[in-house]
Formats: C-alpha cells, sequence, structure tokens
C-alpha cells in the first residue's frame, strides 16, 4: 500500500492514512436441538483517511482501488468547515498474532455442529424449554499504513458462544443468557458446558423468583453490573469527545469524583475481550489510569482529541471498521481491587440487594443519569443474602453515586460486551470486583 | 471485472440446486457536526451477496462482500447444505410473484450535491444557534442508498431502490442542560426539526425529583414508538408464536389490548420509511391488521416460519446479508378522538413522557420492564409542569397496551412506527 501513500501525498494530502481489513467467519445457529443456521462469510473492505487544505476526509469501497479512493477522500473533504486537529505521531511499525492453541478453522464444520447439538440438550433442566446456542468465530487480517511511517499487521482469532435458555411453567416463562468471546482459538470451548448449564439454571430460578421493591437501598453489585457500571456510567464520560462535550466528568481532572478507595483503569493490553494491539490509528494501547484513589486523573484519547486538549494520545482511537470515523473508544475497562471480602460487604447490610449479571443500561454522560438492568439479585436482610428477584435494575447519577462506594472486594473479574456510541460498534471488555454502593435507586415493580 | 449477478445465477444452475440470492449494493455518505462545525465526512460504497442453497432438503448459506470472487461463496454454500442435516420444515423459497409499483422515496434525497448538503447543514446550526446559549456539540446528517436485487429458483426476480436521509443532533445549554434528537426520511429533511429540538431543550432545563409512586402515564409518539416497537417485535414474531415463546401464542382472535388500539402493518404508504413493493425474499408486501380494537389479528411470518408453522407468508422477512430474520414493515396505530391537550388537561397527576432510556433491557418474554425516563415531564392538575429527573417507570408491556387512550394525531415516532400520543391509567412511577 507503500506507492498509493505517495500517490496521496503527490494529490497533495498532507496526511494519507490507508487500511485492509480482510476477515472469514463462520456462524452456527442452534434451535431447540435443531440446527437452524450455518453460515460461513467473508468480507473485505479497503479506506483511505485524508488531510486535505486542512481538512479531513475518509472513502471506502470493497475493491481496493486505492487511487480511486483517495480520490473520493479528498473529494469529500470539501463537506468540512473546520480543519482537522490532527497530532503528529511518528509511526510504529509492528506485526501481532493473536497466540491460540487450536485454530478454529482445522475444526471441521460437522465437528462443531455435533459439539453444539450436544450442548442444546439439557435433559437433566425438566423446566427447559428452549435452548439457543449461538457459535461465532473469526479470523481477521488488519492493515494500517500511514504517511507518517506506521506499518501495522494484525492477525486475529475470535471464538464465542451465546447461550439463551428458556424455562417454562405454566404461562411464565424465563430465559437466562450466558456469553463466551475471547480472542483465542477454539479451546474457549473447554467451558461451554458450565456456560450453558449455568443459563439453564439460572433460567428455572428465575421462575421463582418475585418482583423487586422499588426503593433506595444499599446495593451490593457483582463483577458483571459493576464492569457494566463501570464502562457506561464513568469510562463514556472519560472518552474526551465526550468530555469535552459537556459530559460529567468536563472540568473535573484532578478533583475527587468518588470514594478514596476507588480506582479505575483502561487498559487495552490485558488479553479479554477489549485487547487491541494497536488502536485505529496505530497508537499502541497501554494502561491508563483514569481515577486514582477517588480522583479524576485522565480522559482517554484520540491522536484528534490528544491534540485539542493539548494531551497524549492513549491507544483509544477506534473505529467499527475502516468506513468509520476514529473516535475515542474504551478497550478494557475496570474498577482495580480493594480489600474487602464478599462475605464481610453482605454481612454489613441490613436492608438491601445484592445484583448479579446485567442486561444491558444506558447512560447520557451529559446529564450523569444511568439505568442498568441486572438479570437477577438476592435481597439482603441482616447480613444475609435472602430470596431471589428478578431483574431489578439500579438508577442514579455518577456523581452521586461513585463517593458512596464504601467497599471493593479483592477479586477482579471480566466480562466481555459489545459498545455503541455514533452509531458504531466495537469489542469492550469490562470488569470489577463486587461493590458496595451505601445508597442507591432499585427499580422493580413492587 | 464487472460483477453480474446473473453470472451467478447461471453457476447455481450449473450446480443443480434450489438457489435464492439476495445482492445488495449500498453507498453511504456521513458527516459528523462538533461545536456548531461541520467536521468530518467519509463517503463509501459496498456491495454483499448472500446465497442460500438447498439439495435434498439441506440448507447452507454463505455471503461475501468479495463478489467477484462469487464462486468460492456458492461452493461453500453447497459444502454447507451437504453437512447440515435435512430440514423438515423447509418447503421451497418463495413463489414468482407479482408486484405493485410503490413509491418508496424521494428521488430528491439522492440529487442533493455535497454542496447543497452542506449548506443544509449549516442551516440546520443556524437555526439551533439563533439562541447563542445553544450549542449543537455533535451529531451529523448521513444519507444512504442501496440498490437491492432478489433472485431465486422458484422465479422471484425482484429489484428495488431505496434511499434515505438522517439528522441526529446533541444539544446543550450551559453546562446542566442537554437534549438529544434524531430525524430519519425516505424524503428531504425539514429544517423546522431543528426548531423542535431547541423548544424541548429548553422544556427540559428546570428539573424537578418525583416522589415514588402510581401515576398516569402519556406517552409522546417517540415513547410510544419505543415500548410498541419492543411489544411487537418480540411477541407478534410469528416464529415466538410458534415456538410458544411469545405471551400471545394462544391469542389469535382474543381481546388482549385496550379496545382503544388498533395497528396495522402497511409497507405500501409512499416514502414512509419501512415502505417497499416486497420484503427481504420477494414476497410481495401486503397490508395486514395486527391488533384491531384490542383484539389480537395476526402476526408476522417470513417465507419459512410461515411454511414450518403452516400458516400464510405475510411478508415480513428483514435481512441484511444471507438470513431472514422477521421485522415489521410501516406500523401504524390508528388515532383516537381526543386532542393531545384533552388528554393532558384528563390528568390528575401522571408523567408525560418523552424519551424513555434501554429499551434493551426490557423481558420481551415476560413483558416486565423498569426504564429511565430520558425527557419527561410531571402533569399535576391537567398541567405540564418541571422536567423529571432521576425518574424511572416500571410495569409491563401487556398490562399497559390493555388501558389505553389514544389522541387524533398520529407522527412518526421512530423505527417505522407511526402512532399518536397514547395515555395509560396506571404506571409505576419511581423517583425518590
Amino acid at each position: 500500500m507503500q506507492e498509493f501513500i505517495k500517490y496521496g501525498e503527490k494529490k497533495g494530502a498532507s496526511f494519507v492514512e490507508l487500511k485492509s481489513l480482510e476477515s472469514k467467519n463462520t456462524g452456527i445457529q442452534i434451535v431447540n436441538k435443531d440446527v437452524k443456521d450455518i453460515t460461513q462469510g467473508r468480507s473485505r473492505i479497503f479506506s483511505a483517511r485524508v488531510i486535505f487544505n486542512g481538512f479531513e476526509g475518509l472513502a471506502y469501497s470493497d475493491n481496493p482501488d486505492f487511487k480511486k479512493i483517495i480520490d473520493k477522500a479528498i473529494s469529500v473533504s470539501r463537506i468540512m468547515n473546520k480543519k482537522a486537529d490532527h497530532l503528529v505521531v511518528p509511526g510504529i511499525k509492528k506485526k501481532v498474532i493473536t497466540s491460540f492453541e487450536i485454530d478454529p478453522e482445522t475444526i471441521n464444520l460437522e465437528e462443531k455442529k455435533e459439539t453444539l447439538l450436544r450442548l442444546a440438550n439439557r435433559s437433566g433442566f425438566k423446566k427447559i424449554n428452549s435452548v439457543e446456542l449461538y457459535y461465532a468465530d473469526a479470523v481477521k487480517k488488519y492493515n494500517i499504513v500511514n504517511s507518517e511511517g506506521a506499518d501495522l499487521e494484525w492477525d486475529d482469532v475470535s471464538t464465542g458462544l451465546f447461550a439463551t435458555a428458556y424455562a417454562k411453567e405454566g404461562t411464565n416463562i424465563e430465559k437466562h443468557m450466558t456469553v463466551i468471546r475471547e480472542h483465542q482459538g477454539y479451546e474457549s470451548m473447554n467451558d461451554a458446558e458450565n456456560k450453558v448449564n449455568e443459563a439453564c439454571k439460572i433460567a428455572e430460578e428465575l421462575l421463582k423468583a418475585d418482583e423487586a421493591r422499588a426503593g433506595n437501598f444499599p446495593v451490593i453489585v457483582d463483577h458483571e453490573l459493576g464492569g457494566t457500571f463501570t464502562h457506561e456510567a464513568v469510562g463514556h464520560a472519560c472518552e474526551a469527545d465526550l468530555a469535552m462535550q459537556g459530559s460529567v466528568l468536563k472540568g473535573k481532572i484532578g478533583k475527587k469524583i468518588g470514594s478514596s478507595i476507588l480506582n479505575i483503569a483502561d487498559d487495552g493490553t490485558v488479553k479479554k475481550w477489549g485487547w487491541l494491539p494497536f488502536d485505529d490509528e496505530g497508537t499502541e494501547t497501554q494502561r491508563t489510569i483514569i481515577v486514582e484513589n477517588g480522583v479524576l486523573v485522565s480522559y482517554i484519547h484520540s491522536k484528534e482529541t490528544a491534540a485539542m486538549m493539548n494531551a497524549r494520545p492513549t491507544g483509544n482511537g477506534r473505529a467499527e471498521g475502516p468506513y468509520q470515523r476514529i473516535i475515542p473508544r474504551m478497550t478494557n475497562t475496570f474498577i482495580l481491587p480493594g480489600k474487602d471480602k464478599f462475605e464481610g460487604m453482605i454481612k454489613s447490610v441490613k436492608n438491601g440487594y445484592y445484583l448479579k449479571g446485567t442486561k444491558g443500561g444506558q447512560v447520557d454522560t451529559n446529564k450523569g443519569e444511568f439505568l442498568f438492568n441486572s438479570n437477577y439479585g438476592y435481597e439482603i436482610k441482616n447480613g444475609e443474602l435472602g430470596k431471589m428477584v428478578k431483574h431489578p435494575s439500579l438508577t442514579g447519577n455518577i456523581l452521586e453515586i461513585l463517593p458512596r462506594i464504601s467497599m471493593i472486594a479483592n477479586k477482579l473479574d471480566y466480562g466481555a460486551g459489545t459498545c455503541g456510541k455514533n452509531g458504531q460498534a466495537v469489542p469492550v471488555g469490562d470488569g470489577s470486583p463486587s461493590f458496595k454502593i451505601d445508597l442507591a435507586r432499585v427499580g422493580g415493580s413492587k | 471485472m464487472s460483477f453480474d449477478v446473473q453470472d451467478v445465477v447461471s453457476y447455481l444452475k450449473s450446480k443443480k440446486v434450489e438457489y435464492d440470492i439476495y445482492y445488495d449494493e449500498s453507498s453511504v455518505l456521513r458527516t459528523s457536526i462538533e461545536k456548531n462545525k461541520i467536521v468530518f465526512a467519509s463517503d463509501g460504497d459496498s456491495k454483499l451477496l448472500g446465497i442460500r442453497v438447498v439439495a435434498d432438503r439441506k440448507l447452507g448459506t454463505s455471503l461475501t462482500k468479495d463478489v467477484d470472487n462469487f464462486k468460492s461463496c456458492v461452493d461453500n454454500a453447497i459444502k454447507i447444505a451437504k453437512l447440515n442435516n435435512k430440514d423438515k420444515y423447509f418447503k421451497s423459497f418463495v413463489a414468482s410473484q407479482k408486484y405493485k409499483n410503490i413509491k418508496a422515496y424521494d428521488k430528491k434525497i439522492l440529487d442533493l450535491s455535497d454542496e447543497e448538503i452542506k449548506d443544509f447543514m449549516n442551516e440546520y446550526i443556524s437555526r439551533i444557534t439563533t439562541d447563542k446559549r445553544i450549542i449543537f456539540e455533535s451529531g451529523g446528517y448521513t444519507r444512504g442508498s442501496a440498490n437491492t436485487r432478489i433472485i431465486n429458483s422458484e422465479g422471484v426476480d425482484a429489484e428495488f431502490l431505496s434511499a434515505s436521509n438522517s439528522m441526529s443532533a446533541m444539544l446543550t445549554m450551559g453546562d446542566k442542560n442537554s437534549f438529544e434528537g434524531a430525524d430519519d426520511s425516505r424524503s428531504l429533511l425539514k429544517l423546522e426539526k431543528a426548531d423542535e429540538f431547541v423548544t424541548r431543550l429548553k422544556e427540559s432545563v428546570e428539573k424537578q425529583e418525583v416522589n415514588t409512586g402510581d401515576g398516569m402515564l402519556l406517552l409522546h409518539p417517540e415513547a410510544a414508538a419505543q415500548l410498541l416497537s419492543s411489544l411487537i417485535g418480540f411477541s407478534f414474531s410469528g416464529e415466538n408464536i410458534g415456538l410458544k415463546k411469545s405471551r400471545l401464542y394462544n391469542s389469535l382472535g382474543k381481546q388482549e389490548f385496550s379496545k382503544n388500539i388498533s395497528v396495522t402493518d402497511d409497507a405500501s404508504v409512499a416514502n414512509l420509511l419501512g415502505t417497499r413493493k416486497c420484503d427481504d425474499e420477494g414476497f410481495s408486501s401486503k397490508k395486514m391488521n395486527l391488533i384491531s380494537k384490542g383484539l389480537v389479528k395476526g402476526f408476522l411470518y417470513d417465507n419459512y416460519n410461515a411454511k414450518r408453522f403452516g400458516v400464510k407468508n405475510t411478508g415480513h422477512a428483514s435481512r441484511n446479508g444471507v438470513n431472514p430474520s422477521i421485522y415489521h414493515s410501516n406500523l401504524i396505530v390508528a388515532t383516537g378522538k381526543n386532542t393531545d391537550k384533552r388528554l393532558i388537561s384528563s390528568i390528575d397527576y401522571g408523567l408525560y413522557a418523552k424519551g424513555l432510556m434501554a429499551l434493551h433491557t426490557v423481558d420481551s418474554v415476560s413483558g416486565n420492564f423498569s426504564l429511565g425516563v430520558a425527557e419527561g415531564s410531571i402533569i399535576k392538575n391537567g398541567e405540564v409542569g418541571k422536567a423529571v429527573k432521576d425518574t424511572m417507570i416500571a410495569g409491563n408491556l401487556f398490562e399497559l397496551f390493555k388501558d389505553i387512550e389514544l389522541s387524533n394525531k398520529a407522527v412518526h415516532g421512530g423505527s417505522a412506527i407511526y402512532t399518536p400520543h397514547m395515555l395509560s391509567k396506571k404506571i409505576k412511577i419511581i423517583g425518590n
């Protein structure tokens, strides 16, 4: 692609970045002990991003005619009326190959199908009406070159399994989903049976669960809900573009926003679902401490926001694909472990809830308001776990909740998800130890 | 080498299999606005080829964006079919159809030059920032177009063009006041929407906490569309009905909802977001009733699930690639008798919700929900008061639509759902 960099420069572009992404995917869906779909696909996309007369333009195509793509990028840059904030950073050269034990392409489709059909047959769970499984693996080759010397390649392999179990008793139907998503080979499936059993067990238990009471309570959240909270409520507000647009953490660098035991990091080097060897601008990823002892110490940046805020890029410039704009995005975002033991945290609550798992949520970063739905939870009465409740939600304001985190457990676990922002979806990891919020608003219909 | 979909047809015929081809050429122009300036634009095109083959009642599917290498895509689909079990439910692909000419989009969208798009965005920004306290923080204009071709071995050969444009806007006024809005259409966007966004931002400036308790719930068309989308999307899917995952699986012809509510699915209305002459398997689209005066009148099916469960195909296959899923076209809620103002004046105490948060967390099976109110106000004694903060509503979709009144004016609420205001008599409002 180097020759086309020169073509772009000859055309007058002061910066040229070219990308190619080629991938092969396999998906197998099982519904009710039958194969619903087996699909294999290939895709490829080529893009050019230029700065021309100070304005940025991006063009892409599935045809690798880079001269045409560069011409189109230059043409579309004329729509802009604000010059690009571009940070000149010497490019790095790097080739990364995701390590794995079993190449998913060496396992034939027949074997994958038979494994999934066996997993879907959960005859030991009498109230399970249906088990749905979706298996996916992907092999990708991603290249970035730019006029500042970057020459990067990542050969990635990933596998995943989504298991959803439906339990039925009379007219009452409940479901629960568990997920495996790893930058690994087929060895990720070693834990598949446990994950499917977990989905079935929880779905059956939810049939007997009561609705949660609505109101304000002390709440302990587990690592899954805690990870979602960290990502949605804190991580997004720390993305530099949103901070500049007026997120609740705008102008709060150096200020105390949470309790003194709270430490939060974004780290693209941890080999979880948000792992990236380099971001979509070619910046190496790193561990960025966002909150240290309750004090906000850093935002996360792309090169553009780093230029605008006189900061250093943090390896968080990401795009869903070469066809999208690069903006600050999280990688793996998590609360660092504390010193408390889980049992002691439960004992400290007289009347409250322990909330587990996440069905997702939403946050308004400007208002600081958030809402997350947990999968299920348990009442806590006089320091002991009580009856199960289904789908309680947790809502509040970020700046009011963070100072109320009073206990953090000593064990960190991660989850995997897909983050949506500005119409772009990217893989992310999030994590947290269990932690206690002294007072939070729980939503339920009782 | 230029790609011709007829070459795929010839290759598939040589393999002596039943086949279904989904071919899509699309282009998208995206822009970004930040702090009152146009800061980014991209322009691109892509092609997608999805192949389904059936040999000896075994189904194989494959897709590619590298369409010049279509032969490997076809070969892969055939390889997968050989591996697959016989599908006892598959009968055949959609039979040859006759299509009505339907105006699916306004051609003026595609005639807009880059310069005209730039002028439109500048005018939009200018209208929003007439009050200098307001900043157009982020958002942008997007124009997309697609040319889709569906060909199968049963004689279907359908081609259709569509184009749409949209504007998203996040506005702020001072540090604590913000508003997010979006407008999308298959007709040219109107600048008046910018004025509406400004009005709604200003209405949300003063906020109050509310106490937890029961009240009435007035749903703005945008919030009504959010809840209706959750209900129809899962519970009226023919697949979920057939598999008894939907609570409505035994409800056809039964009074499950308020007599005040009627919902039709109609793909034939000119230039709406769900307008089309056929679905994504080439089945001709027809108007159908889903709910008529509260009675459940029909469910949505694609070709496979209709044949699987022994009912008629309703033409609701949707796909962005190879495998169809079931999705509605335009959902049109019949209007009621009262004006919006009259509905408001009938409320002693309640919540006026214009936008809800975290709709994906609705429990689609049971219908239970607990949702944040992104934009809303308290109504007391028939008067709309201050905006609410840190407020949730909790209830059940099926119960909510059992006791509902509708206003006499429907507008686009989002997701191709056209609905009036809706008033529910009782909801749990969660605040302090």
